[in-house]
């Protein structure tokens, strides 16, 4: 059933709220040991469905009217543990609510749980969990991609029906091409990020994941909207995006040669087989040049470990959890003395700042690109996710990053929508657009979707 | 979980340095340009002064404040380490 | 020796919420722990508020009222300054860059004005903490190292904290609202910067202290190295502090979770509009227009009520009377009842009635005062005041008309007094007097008498 089909099934009363979450309880009680998605199961998550039947009859369902959302354990929700899969909080129970949490909860969405990533969002395969790694439901034995891994695998297996992502380098987009659902990273400054669990916050954002693209706008019209107080929001109300079944007729849709050059063949032949299929559908595709893009990948890591290094100085275990530096797993003590270093005085020119001027290089660069066409499409990943336990090295891992990147350096919106396999590997499109132009990244996935299914 | 003694910190920040050595090539590459710090310009208005936050809600919090916090006092102080300096 | 000692100053700003969370700042009335929330203790996730608006606004006024300029229209970023610190819930402190710069204060050069967040209350004594005070918005002032002696220091600092409360913008300094790191050197010797001060009377200490701990040093041959000392209170001394304080490295960046703040001309200029006149400018400004004593004008600027006060009458009154009145009688009497003048219940209106039967000689200076006790106690028409005292006082003109009438009435004690007799004088003052029955002023009557005897002596 596509997200739009239960949601009338639900208002209309063939399912109630209750029941739906009865099913995907039992899904979570087959398949969570198994593929480790689930680090914590909502005890309330019934009376919670309960609660919203009983709004229901009174008319006041909400947009989700009793929809399962599962929550990246990045997010607080008061009352369940956020502990973002470190030893660091794992005991840290929620006191407030993110404001992203508190729209769902008010339009009628029920929280099934808190899914498993990789520590502090710090990981692209979803290994680096203090609680064990979590399984490619859609590949089995393969990584599911991080760091949403859980939230991702989430919906790949059906244990819920929507979920909430973080991405800050892709981490939203890389677990959804491995799992074959679909993901949104959302503009900049379009979602509230009270209360989300912070990684790099000139890079995170909120967004998404989705078994189609219907259920991503579905959930990304509750969440996203000015947060009144919350600095570096943009000024933006509410959304709405009825225009995406309009297809893509007369859309320029941009190739990067930069792309493919990084990517392995194989993930190419499937992406290029979509672009030609927005040919197709009327589609204008035309080349565009994205110089420095290779180099995206370095000014990401330096500046997110700047940043990560200042959003876990509150980790001092005076106040909550324990003190970060005793207790965290390999890559989260790497960038935080990545980050330590670089932002010390005498090195901030060197290595700081100099990524600060990358970044506005690179964004200049993918803005001019997004002024000559409408969206770029491309592969999400250079390549193929590895098996679960195979050893990379940390630059190996880093690698998968380089596709992603560059659209939250720039601040611009992304989205994943599955195209392909290979080898019963999934494969995802990655499909970008300018600060605000969401409604035209969901029109092109809803197109290639759509062809999908037929 | 793997032994976290100080030979694994220092092969950790061993490992820092190498990559921080990699990744600051791409800087290289580079003509000076303005920085930016953000992903865009955001501006915007000040917030205005007023009523503070009502006190229930603060009252809840401060429950589950005082809930998480390794150690308290019967007041609601938190209970952290004594200062060295002021004997 | 040349001495050279500066201040950075740090006073909380008046406000009703926080600077970054819409918390109370009446952190010293509750329990500990009370006025918080999820941004003010640091909790994993919270995003700060944007800046509080009363805050900017009083930061810069503040400038306004220290000569300086205002950065306006650049982009004015808040940094995040990491050091690690029990009452810092967050693992950093978020600091403005100077939103003004380049003032001076009474040959003081003010060198930078900015905004920035008091940390919680640690009690590094018993090892606790209190958020209630974290996240109150502080304005922090530096000057440039131009005071020469701890006296200066001290004249500097109470006119600095002076200035800063009449603007109503700032806590008081008493209960800790202040806060101050000196810095001292001595010719030849390193800089010393000093913290843990928090009283005017502390920076006096503190530099008595230091100066001479220096300048032995110095005597000896040992030399003052570059250092950070802190301030005891309990012994009037300062001590080294650890090391590792030194060679922090704040590791400053631009806070990503707050735009900059971008001030303009328009803003500065409803500031400037709205703002309160300094009042070592007041001070000096009412000498100049009203000719009254700089002693009486440093009174009557104590509270800016007392001075608006002042200048609604003194335009229409002798200002020297109404100065004089002001700085003895009416402070005197506001002080023995423990009132503010904002606090006074009586009009200028009021007031002004009363200093005009004194200055007209309708009534003694000493029956003016009863009235003005009673009028600051039970508000009312002064006339009716003396009524109720049983003092009636001269009808308008009553005096003149009995002046006249003794005149009249004793032509030859006239023709003595001109003749060169002073003592006629006083014979007539006690006529004029008695003839009142006893409500003439004598000194007025003198006044009045000598002023138409020698009219009277041009005519013959």
């Amino acid at each position: 059933m596509g997200t739009l089909e239960k949601l009338e099934a639900l208002r209309g009363g063939e399912l109630s709220p209750v029941d739906n979450l009865e099913r995907i309880l039992e899904r979570v009680e087959r398949l969570n040991e198994r593929f480790n998605i689930f680090l914590q199961v909502n005890p309330r998550a019934r009376e919670e469905a309960e609660e919203v039947e009983r709004r229901m009859r009174r008319g006041e369902g909400g947009r989700l009217s009793g929809l399962a959302v599962a929550v990246k354990s990045n997010l607080n929700v008061r009352g369940l543990k956020a502990t973002c899969a470190s030893r660091t909080l794992e005991d840290y129970v929620s006191p407030y609510d993110a404001e992203v949490v508190a729209r769902i909860r008010r339009e009628g969405g029920v929280v099934v749980g808190m899914t498993n990533m990789d520590e502090f969002a710090c990981g692209s395969s979803g290994e680096s969990s203090a609680f064990g790694p979590t399984d490619n439901p859609s590949a089995p034995g393969y990584i599911p991609g991080g760091s949403s891994s859980g939230s991702a695998a989430a919906v790949a297996a059906g244990l819920c029906d929507l979920a909430l992502g973080t991405d800050t380098g892709g981490s939203i987009r890389n677990p959804a091409s491995h799992c074959g659902v679909a993901g949104l990273k959302p503009t900049y400054g379009l979602v509230p990020r009270h209360g989300l669990i912070d990684l790099g916050m000139s890079l995170d954002q909120v967004g998404p994941l989705a078994p189609d693209v219907q259920g991503l706008r579905l959930l990304l019209e509750v969440i996203a909207g000015e947060n009144p107080g919350e600095g570096m929001m943009l000024d933006v109300k509410r959304v709405s995006y009825p225009g995406i079944e309009e297809g893509v007729r007369g859309m320029r849709v941009g190739v990067c040669p930069q792309f493919s050059s990084l990517t392995d063949p194989r993930i190419n032949e499937v992406v290029e087989r979509k672009v030609e299929l927005l040919g197709e559908l009327g589609a204008r595709v035309e080349e565009v040049s994205i110089p420095h893009l290779e180099h995206a990948l370095s000014a990401y890591y330096l500046i997110v470990s700047v940043e990560f290094f200042s959003a876990t100085r509150r980790y001092d275990g005076r106040k909550y959890g324990k003190r970060i530096e005793e207790v965290c797993g390999e890559e989260v003590l790497r960038r935080i003395a990545i980050g330590s270093y670089i932002s010390r005085r005498e090195y901030r020119g060197k290595y700081y700042e100099r990524a600060l001027q990358l970044r506005a290089l690179i964004r200049r660069e993918l803005s001019s690109a997004l002024e000559r066409v409408e969206v770029l499409v491309g592969p999400t990943v250079p390549k193929l996710p590895h098996r679960l336990g195979e050893k990379l090295s940390p630059l190996e891992m880093y690698a998968y990053d380089y596709l992603t990147v560059p659209a939250n350096l720039a601040g611009i919106c992304a989205g994943v929508v599955k195209a392909g396999e290979v080898g019963g590997i999934p494969v995802g499109i990655q499909v970008q657009g300018p600060p605000l132009g969401e409604e035209k990244v969901l029109r092109v996935m809803r197109a290639l979707e759509a062809e999908a299914w037929k | 979980m793997k032994a976290r003694g100080e030979d694994w910190r220092r092969e950790v920040e061993r490992s820092a340095e190498e990559i921080l050595q990699a990744l600051s090539r791409s800087l290289e590459v580079l003509a000076v340009e303005k920085e930016s710090y953000g992903p865009g310009e955001i501006h915007q208005p000040l917030r205005e002064d007023g009523k503070p936050s009502p006190a229930e809600e603060r009252e809840a919090f401060r429950e589950r404040f005082l809930s998480l916090a390794p150690s308290k006092d019967e007041e609601g102080n938190l209970r952290v380490e004594a200062a060295g300096w002021a004997r | 020796m040349e001495v050279k000692i500066g201040f950075e100053v740090h006073l909380q700003l008046r406000t009703e919420r926080k600077l970054y969370c819409d918390c109370p700042t009446n952190y010293a009335e509750v329990p500990p722990n009370t006025n918080v929330c999820p941004i003010c203790t640091g909790m994993p996730g919270a995003k700060p508020m944007r800046p509080n608006r009363a805050a900017v606004e009083a930061a810069v006024e503040i400038s306004l009222m220290l000569g300086c300029r205002v950065r306006t229209g650049e982009p004015l970023h808040i940094l995040r300054k990491h050091y690690d610190y029990p009452d810092l819930p967050s693992g950093y402190q978020r600091t403005s860059v100077p939103l003004a710069v380049e003032g001076v204060l009474e040959g003081v050069r003010i060198r930078e004005v900015h905004l920035e967040e008091d940390p919680g209350q640690y009690d590094p004594v018993s090892g606790t903490v209190d958020f209630n005070r974290s996240g109150i918005p502080l304005v922090e002032i530096v000057t440039e190292p131009d005071l020469r002696s701890p006296e200066e220091a001290r004249r500097f600092l109470r006119l600095l904290t002076r200035v800063l409360e009449y603007t109503g913008r700032v806590r008081p300094e008493a209960g800790g609202a202040m806060r101050a790191d000196v810095n001292v050197s001595l010719e030849g010797g390193g800089r010393v910067e000093v913290k843990n001060i928090n009283s005017v009377k502390g920076a006096y200490r503190a530099l008595k202290f230091e100066l001479q701990r220096q300048a032995e040093r110095l005597r000896r041959g040992q030399g003052v190295s570059r250092e950070t000392r802190a301030y005891l209170e309990s012994q009037m001394i300062t001590v080294p502090m650890r090391a590792k304080e030194l060679e922090e490295d704040y590791r400053y960046i631009p806070d990503p979770d707050l735009p900059p703040i971008l001030l303009g001309e328009e803003l500065v200029e409803e500031v400037r509009r709205r703002m309160v006149e300094p009042p070592h400018l007041r001070e000096r400004r009412l000498v100049e227009r009203y000719g009254i004593p700089l002693q009486a004008a440093r009174v009557i600027t104590s509270e800016r009520e007392l001075a608006d006060l002042f200048e609604r009458v003194a335009g229409e009154v002798d200002p020297l009377l109404a100065a004089d009145w002001f700085r003895t009688k009416l402070k005197k009497v506001l002080n023995y009842l423990g009132l503010r003048a904002g606090e006074v219940g009586f009009s200028a209106g009021q007031l002004l009635s009363l200093l005009k039967m004194v200055e007209s000689g309708r009534i003694s200076r000493e029956q003016g005062e009863l009235v003005l006790r009673e009028l600051v106690r039970r508000p009312e028409d002064p006339e009716r005041i003396l009524l109720r005292l049983g003092l009636s006082p001269l009808r308008e003109g009553e005096l003149e008309e009995l002046v006249g009438r003794v005149l009249e009435e004793n032509r030859e004690a006239v023709q003595d007094y001109l003749g060169g007799r002073k003592e006629a004088l006083n014979f007539l003052t006690g006529k004029v007097v008695g003839a009142s029955g006893g409500r003439a002023d004598p000194r007025e009557v003198v006044r009045i008498l000598r002023e138409r005897l020698e009219g009277l002596r041009g005519r013959d």
